[in-house]
C-alpha cells in the first residue's frame, strides 16, 4: 500500500509530475542520443582508419621506425605469400613499399610519403580503387603510375597528366630522383592522411630503390572479423618470427585510447545530465514534501515509523524519476535505430570532418549493455535525489507538522 | 471503579524555559478510566489541545510523566512511543486528515498494515468499520468525494481500526455542520456504550459539552474544574 500511496502522490500534482517526467524524457533522450552519434562518429572513425590505411595487423622490420629507414625491409617471399593467401581469417593483405619523398612540380615541392602498392592486392584491402575520384587507377598492367590527392595536386599546382619528380633515397644513401606522370586523384575520408601520401607501384619503387622484388616495408593484413586478431596473431608469429607484428591499437595506441576513453566520458557526460535532472527532481520532491507538513505528521501521530516515511518518500521520488525513463529509452532506441540505419548527413561541414579523419554521414550506434548502465545510472540519481526530499520528512515533528491533534 | 487507563502525574509544559518561561500546562493531574467519555473545555490558549498531544504522546511534557495503561509514555523512545501510540491510541483530528489519495477503505486499512495484519484481516475490519459508521457505500471514494461528516466518520472509524484503548479527538465536530456534528456525536457516544472505548475530546460545542459524562475545565494550563456528571 506504500507502493501504491506513492504511486498515487505522483499523480496529485499532475502537471508538475509531467513536467519532471517530460524533463527526464527529453535529458535521457539528448543524453543517450549524443552518445550514440559520438560513438558512431568514433566507429566510423575506427572503422575508415582500418580500412582506408591501418588495417587489423602490421608487419614491419623490428628496427622499421619513425625513420622509415628504406634498408628495413620485410621478405615477403612465395612461401609467405601463399601462407597469407591460405588464411581464411583473412580478408586481404598488401605488401607495401614506404618511401620518404620530396615530391616537386616546377612551381612547387613537398615532403611527402610515397606508398608502394601491388594494386591488386591493395584495393582487395583497402579498396584503393574506389577511393579514385578522377582520372585512372593504378592499373596493373602497367608498371607506372602515380596517385596523388587534389589538394597535394592543388599546392603543386599539377593537372591530372601533369609530370612530377619524386625525390628520396636509395639502400645506398644516394639521393634519387625519378619523373612520375600523375595518373589520377585519390581521396580519402582523412584529408590529412590524403595531403601527406601518394601512391605508386611497389615494383617501381622496388627497382628505383635498389630493392629486390620480395622486400617491403610493411605488410598491412585485414581480417574478415577484427575478434579474430588474437586467433591469427599466433600464426602470424610463428610464420614471421623476426618481425614486428602489431594489431591496430599498437600501431595507433591515441585511437585506441579515444575509443576506450568514450565509455568513460559518455559515462559522466550521461552523469551531468542526470545531475542535472537530480536537482530538478529534488526541488519537486521537496515541495512535494512541504505540500504534506501536515498529512505526513499525521501518518506519524498514527503510528507510522519515520524509516517508513523515509521509504515512502524514496520510493516516490524514484518512481517519479524512473517513470519516465522506459520512454526515454524508447524514443532514444527509436531515434538511434532509424538514425544508424540511414545516416545523419552533414555534407555542410565535411570539409572540417575530414580533416579529422570523420566521415560526413554519420550512423549513430549505442549497445545495449549502455542502455542497461545508464538506466542504472538514472536509478542511482534518482535515489541520490530522493535523499534530501526524505530527509526532510525525516525531521517534522508530528507535532509541529499537525499542529494539533 | 474502572481500570484506569491514563494517569497523568505533575505534568507541566513550558516554552522559552531559559529565557522567559510560558507555561501552556502546569501541574495538571489528571485520571482517566476505561469507558470514560470526558471533554476538556476551556478558552482558546488555554492548554487543551497541550495536554492531549501530551496524553496522546505526539509531544513530551517538560516535567511529569504520562502513564498509559501501565506503561510511562514519557520514558519511551521515539520509536517505541511510535509503536505504543498505533496500538494503543487511536486520533480523530479537526481537520479529518485523511490520506487524500487512498478510498476510505484504504484509509483505515493502512493503520492495520502498520500493524502488519493479514490481508484478510484488514479488508473485514475496514468494510466492518465503514459499515459501522454508515458508510457502507463509500467505501471505495476518496476524501475528496465526502463531505465533511463523512470525512470525519471515516476518520472515526480510521480510529478504531488498531482496536485502540483511548480515542483521543481534537475538536472533532468543529469543521461539520449541526447534523453531521449530531451524528458523529451519536456514533461515538455508540462506541463508548457498546465497546466500552474511552473518549477524550477537546471540544467548544455546547453539544458536545452537553454530552458528555465528564468536563475537565483548563483556564490558563491548569485545571479549574474537574465534573463527572
Amino acid at each position: 500500500m506504500v507502493f501504491i500511496m506513492a504511486w498515487r502522490n505522483i499523480w496529485r500534482n499532475r502537471t508538475r509530475s509531467l513536467l519532471i517526467m517530460f524533463s527526464v524524457v527529453f535529458g535521457l533522450w539528448a543524453g543517450i542520443f549524443t552518445m550514440a552519434f559520438v560513438k558512431g562518429m568514433y566507429d566510423d572513425y575506427m572503422n575508415d582508419t582500418i580500412r582506408n590505411y591501418l588495417s587489423n595487423i602490421q608487419i614491419h622490420q623490428k628496427d622499421f621506425g619513425i625513420e622509415q629507414d628504406v634498408t628495413k625491409t620485410i621478405t615477403l617471399g612465395t612461401e609467405q605469400l601463399t601462407f597469407l593467401k591460405d588464411q581464411n581469417l583473412i580478408k586481404g593483405f598488401a605488401p607495401r613499399t614506404i618511401t620518404q619523398v620530396m615530391i616537386a612540380s616546377p612551381v612547387n615541392a613537398l615532403g611527402v610519403n610515397a606508398i608502394g602498392v601491388n594494386p591488386i592486392l591493395e584495393n582487395n584491402t583497402t579498396g584503393l580503387s574506389g577511393k579514385v575520384i578522377s582520372g585512372n587507377r593504378l592499373d596493373p598492367t602497367k608498371k607506372s603510375g602515380l596517385l596523388i590527392s587534389e589538394k597535394t595536386a592543388k599546392k603543386l599546382k599539377v593537372k591530372l597528366k601533369s609530370k612530377v619528380v619524386l625525390s628520396f633515397q636509395d639502400v645506398n644513401g644516394d639521393i634519387t630522383s625519378a619523373t612520375f606522370r600523375i595518373s589520377g586523384f585519390f581521396k580519402s575520408s582523412n584529408s590529412s592522411f590524403d595531403e601527406t601520401n601518394v601512391y605508386v607501384f611497389a615494383d617501381q619503387m622496388q627497382k628505383l630503390t635498389g630493392l629486390s622484388d620480395s622486400a617491403f616495408h610493411e605488410i598491412a593484413i585485414l581480417l574478415k572479423d577484427q575478434k579474430q586478431q588474437g586467433e591469427l596473431m599466433p600464426l602470424l608469429k610463428n610464420k614471421f618470427p623476426h618481425y614486428k607484428i602489431q594489431v591496430w591499437t599498437e600501431l595507433a595506441p591515441e585511437l585506441d585510447l579515444v575509443i576506450n576513453s568514450f565509455d568513460l566520458y559518455m559515462y559522466i557526460f550521461i552523469g551531468i545530465i542526470l545531475l542535472a535532472l537530480s536537482f530538478g527532481i529534488v526541488n519537486t520532491m521537496l515541495m512535494a514534501v512541504l505540500e504534506r507538513v501536515r498529512e505526513i505528521g499525521m501518518l506519524m501521530a498514527i503510528g507510522m515509523t519515520k524509516t517508513r516515511i523515509f521509504f515512502m518518500i524514496i520510493i516516490e521520488t524514484v518512481l517519479l524519476s524512473v517513470a519516465g525513463s522506459p520512454v526515454g529509452f524508447l524514443v532514444s532506441y527509436i531515434t538511434i535505430y532509424f538514425s544508424g540505419k540511414y545516416g545523419i548527413d552533414l555534407s555542410n561541414f565535411s570539409e572540417g570532418f575530414s580533416s579529422y579523419g570523420y566521415s560526413a554521414i554519420i550512423y549513430p550506434a549505442l549497445g545495449s549493455d549502455l542502455y542497461f548502465s545508464i538506466y542504472i545510472m538514472t536509478f542511482f540519481a534518482a535515489l541520490l535525489s530522493s535523499l534530501y526530499p526524505a530527509y526532510r520528512a525525516l525531521k517534522l515533528k508530528p507535532v509541529e507538522a499537525i499542529r494539533k491533534i | 471503579m474502572g481500570k484506569t487507563v491514563i494517569d497523568a502525574h505533575n505534568i507541566s509544559k513550558i516554552y522559552d524555559k531559559d529565557k522567559i518561561p510560558v507555561y501552556a500546562i502546569q501541574d495538571v493531574h489528571l485520571h482517566i478510566e476505561a469507558g470514560e467519555f470526558t471533554a476538556i473545555v476551556g478558552p482558546s490558549g488555554s492548554g487543551k489541545s497541550t495536554l492531549l498531544n501530551i496524553i496522546g504522546g505526539l509531544d513530551s511534557p517538560s516535567y511529569g510523566n504520562v502513564i498509559l495503561d501501565g506503561t510511562d509514555i514519557t520514558a519511551l523512545s521515539e520509536n517505541e512511543l511510535i509503536n505504543f501510540r498505533l496500538n494503543n491510541i487511536g486520533f480523530v483530528f479537526q481537520a479529518f486528515n485523511l490520506v487524500p489519495v487512498l478510498t476510505s477503505k484504504e484509509n483505515i486499512s493502512f493503520v492495520m498494515l502498520l500493524q502488519k495484519k493479514s490481508k484478510e484481516e484488514r479488508n473485514k475490519r475496514a468494510e466492518d468499520l465503514l459499515i459501522e459508521v454508515g458508510l457502507k457505500d463509500k467505501m471505495d471514494s476518496r476524501p475528496g468525494e465526502l463531505s465533511g461528516g463523512q470525512q470525519q466518520r471515516v476518520g472515526v472509524a480510521r480510529a478504531l481500526a488498531s482496536r485502540p484503548k483511548i480515542i483521543l479527538a481534537d475538536e472533532p465536530t468543529a469543521n461539520l455542520d449541526s447534523v453531521s456534528a449530531a451524528n458523529l456525536l451519536d456514533l461515538m457516544l455508540k462506541l463508548n456504550k457498546e465497546e466500552n472505548m474511552t473518549f477524550i475530546f477537546s471540544t467548544h460545542d455546547q453539544r458536545v459539552i452537553d454530552k458528555a459524562r465528564r468536563v475537565v475545565t483548563l483556564v490558563d494550563g491548569k485545571i479549574t474544574s474537574d465534573v463527572t456528571r
